[in-house]
């Protein structure tokens, strides 16, 4: 009894993890946006998501090898041999729904786990000879064009006045250390409307203008040349 | 090898602290000291950076080690005279004296135990890895923590600009300062500011939060079920997958959630067992857990007014013997009276959520409730991705029986969980951002924080429930 057990979990393990395997080449090259608007934390498809489930078919392919493995490795002697079925360990006394919760956890347990150790070798495999501020050049993309300029241009004891909504402010800000950053109170002023009083008591040497709509558009300037 | 030694003395200290703490009386399992020590030297050398700072001392590498030196040889000659007078009073007592309990190794482990324990190895792996394997790029990472970080350590303290002026720009001017304060002294001691080096706190705090989750099932279960659920919670995706929130990111959810933890599971024990030794260091995890995110605060005060209830309502306490949780409450905000004196000094550049929390404002929030519990039901029952099947698990098992998870033993892990989903949803109610932009966003993060106490009430339950 035992042995059919586990013989219909072999059967089981193997038409799953064949399936899996032709679905994971069936969906390799497909359109995740889909997939991307249904697990991301806004609602809607960004790139970085987008490029991480690239990796789903090669996902869907491991596990399903993985079961076709696990199943010949620990399922299949178990169908061959009494002895061997009797020392798997049973969780006895678990009733039928807590099996099936022990189950779901186990599966999305060995899902995350595939995902996160796959997308970190795809990572390092990409990332290989980057030094960090590669990394971190190639994290902002387009964006490094301002960490660029305005660490080209400017002193490192420099005082900028930044005048952006974006959130890429607080980026710069980490980034560009030990330059500071101010922001006048009336975030909706224009810098010509700034006064000179307040400009000067920061001792505000550059004015770093940022567009607050697509695509980023910028504007560094010295102080005293652009008013 | 800097970071290796720093590291090291981190749990050094919070080892060194909580055998103080525990006292003579008190027994400490080895692996209950091993998951709370991190935290615990972590908090208690920010803590100590922070005084130091707030008197005006600059926090260079010598004064960072001399803080470390000064405690960490006081607790060394404070466990030598205590082990001394424990010989004495055992030998007196002609009892002999007592062991540190570890998980009991006494006979082979199963192959299930040996698949939980490779899991967990497993998902440790991945995460410091993925952590080692890039700088800070996690949006809160750079821009709050980090930069906090990068202030502190090169300029030395916290009555500069960067912290005080309210025309520079400075993302959560008021947010506490226990995680860029840890990554300072990371900084410090391993002789500058590299990222990867400070990103190894967050791990370690995963490392930690999995032994302590691990410690408390070990202790009322068998170890079979202990290593199953342990690895459970270990690979749940939010952890270890997650870019911006897991344990690899850098955020500071994770640091919180095992605070929140350590500080609730110390709560737990006081009502099981009422030893004072628990209280001790429930005094401790309070104070961490307000100085490590603005979110501590309520967090404290939820767990605290649980513990009164579950005291109270479930293990028939009279009102009058729960005097030491109050007094455990405020000796844990009073440790931050020179934390408050300072925040109350930063400017007010965010919302001040507490101010914003009144009747009209709630009531004119209302129209958002539908919008927030959809979210919610969305959270814990639509992401497996994240949270695998913990909302679920937890409503099937509240499902079966309602009155047993109001009333159970264990039912004050369940309570906080709740209290702070209420509390959470007021603060949704009133906030004056376009909730559809913040709120799926910062969902995951704030269910993180009292994820763990789920997991346990949940191991908890369905092990009575199948030992009944």
């Amino acid at each position: 009894m035992v042995r059919a057990n586990f013989a219909l979990m072999l059967g089981g393990a193997c038409v799953c993890g064949g399936m899996l395997i032709a679905a994971g080449f069936a969906l390799s090259g497909s359109d995740f946006s889909w997939l991307a608007v249904l697990v991301g934390q806004a609602g809607s498809p960004n790139p970085q998501l987008l490029d991480k489930l690239r990796l789903v078919p090669t996902l869907i392919v491991v596990t399903g090898v993985q079961l076709l493995l696990g199943g010949a490795v620990l399922l299949f002697p178990c169908c061959r041999s009494v002895a061997l079925a009797d020392r798997v360990p049973q969780l006895a006394g678990l009733q039928f729904r807590a099996r099936l919760l022990l189950g779901g956890w186990t599966a999305i347990a060995v899902l995350s786990m595939n995902f996160g150790a796959i997308t970190l070798v795809n990572r390092l495999q990409r990332n290989w000879g980057l030094s960090p501020s590669e990394l971190i050049a190639a994290d902002f993309g387009d964006d490094y064009r301002v960490v660029r300029a305005v660490r080209e241009t400017t002193p490192e004891t420099a005082a900028l006045l930044i005048k952006t909504q974006r959130p890429l402010q607080f980026l710069l800000n980490y980034e560009l250390y030990p330059r500071k950053f101010y922001f006048y109170p009336e975030r909706h002023l224009p810098i010509s409307s700034i006064p000179e009083a307040w400009m000067d008591q920061h001792r505000i040497g550059w004015i770093l203008e940022i567009s607050d709509t697509e695509p980023l558009q910028f504007q560094l300037a010295p102080r005293k040349a652009s008013f | 090898m800097g970071v290796l030694l720093a590291l090291a003395l981190v749990q050094a200290v919070g080892c060194l602290t909580l055998r103080a703490l525990a006292g003579q009386s008190s027994r400490l399992r080895s692996l209950e000291l091993w998951s709370l020590s991190f935290g615990a030297g972590c908090g208690i050398l920010s803590l100590g950076l922070f005084y130091l700072a707030y008197g005006g001392i600059a926090l260079n590498p010598t004064n960072n080690l001399l803080l470390v030196a000064g405690p960490l040889g006081g607790l060394v000659v404070l466990r030598i005279v205590l082990a001394r007078r424990t010989q004495t009073l055992w030998t007196s007592n002609s009892d002999g004296p007592p062991t540190i309990a570890t998980l009991p190794l006494s006979h082979p482990l199963s192959a299930l135990e040996w698949t939980s324990l490779s899991v967990v190895g497993l998902c440790i792996v991945i995460v410091f890895t993925d952590a080692l394997s890039q700088p800070l790029l996690a949006f809160d990472a750079r821009a709050i923590w980090g930069f906090k970080a990068k202030v502190l350590y090169f300029e030395q303290g916290i009555y500069n600009e960067a912290f005080l002026d309210s025309d520079r720009l400075h993302a959560k001017t008021r947010y506490p300062q226990l995680i860029p304060l840890a990554e300072a002294f990371i900084a410090s001691a391993s002789g500058g500011f590299h990222e990867p080096a400070i990103k190894l706190l967050f791990p370690c705090f995963y490392v930690s939060l999995i032994l302590l989750v691990g410690s408390e099932l070990s202790r009322a279960f068998d170890r079979c079920y202990a290593l199953l659920s342990m690895s459970l919670f270990a690979s749940l995706p939010v952890f270890t997958i997650y870019a911006n929130g897991g344990a690899a990111s850098g955020y500071a959810d994770l640091p919180l959630a095992y605070y929140v933890t350590a500080l609730s599971t110390r709560l737990f024990r006081w009502l099981e067992e009422g030893t004072s030794c628990n209280l001790r260091q429930a005094l401790l995890f309070a104070g961490l857990t307000v100085f490590t995110k603005t979110e501590g605060l309520a967090l404290v005060l939820i767990v605290f007014l649980a513990t009164a209830l579950a005291g109270w309502l479930v293990y028939g306490r009279s009102v009058w013997s729960l005097w030491p949780l109050l007094a455990t409450g405020l000796g844990g905000l009073i440790c931050l009276a020179p934390w408050f004196l300072y925040q109350a000094r930063l400017p007010v550049v965010d919302e001040d959520f507490v101010k914003l929390l009144k009747p009209e404002n709630l009531a004119g929030g209302l129209d958002r409730l539908p919008y927030i519990l959809r979210s919610l039901v969305k959270e814990f029952f639509l992401k497996p991705h994240l949270w695998s099947l913990l909302g679920l698990s937890a409503t099937v098992l509240i499902w079966r029986s309602p009155k047993n998870a109001i009333r159970s033993r264990f039912s004050v892990l369940l309570w906080i969980p709740i209290l702070y989903v209420v509390v959470l949803c007021a603060i949704f109610l009133v906030i004056p951002w376009k909730l559809e932009e913040l709120f799926p966003v910062a969902l995951t993060r704030l269910m993180m924080h009292t994820s763990p106490l789920v997991f346990l009430w949940i191991c908890f339950e369905l092990e009575s429930a199948r030992s009944s």
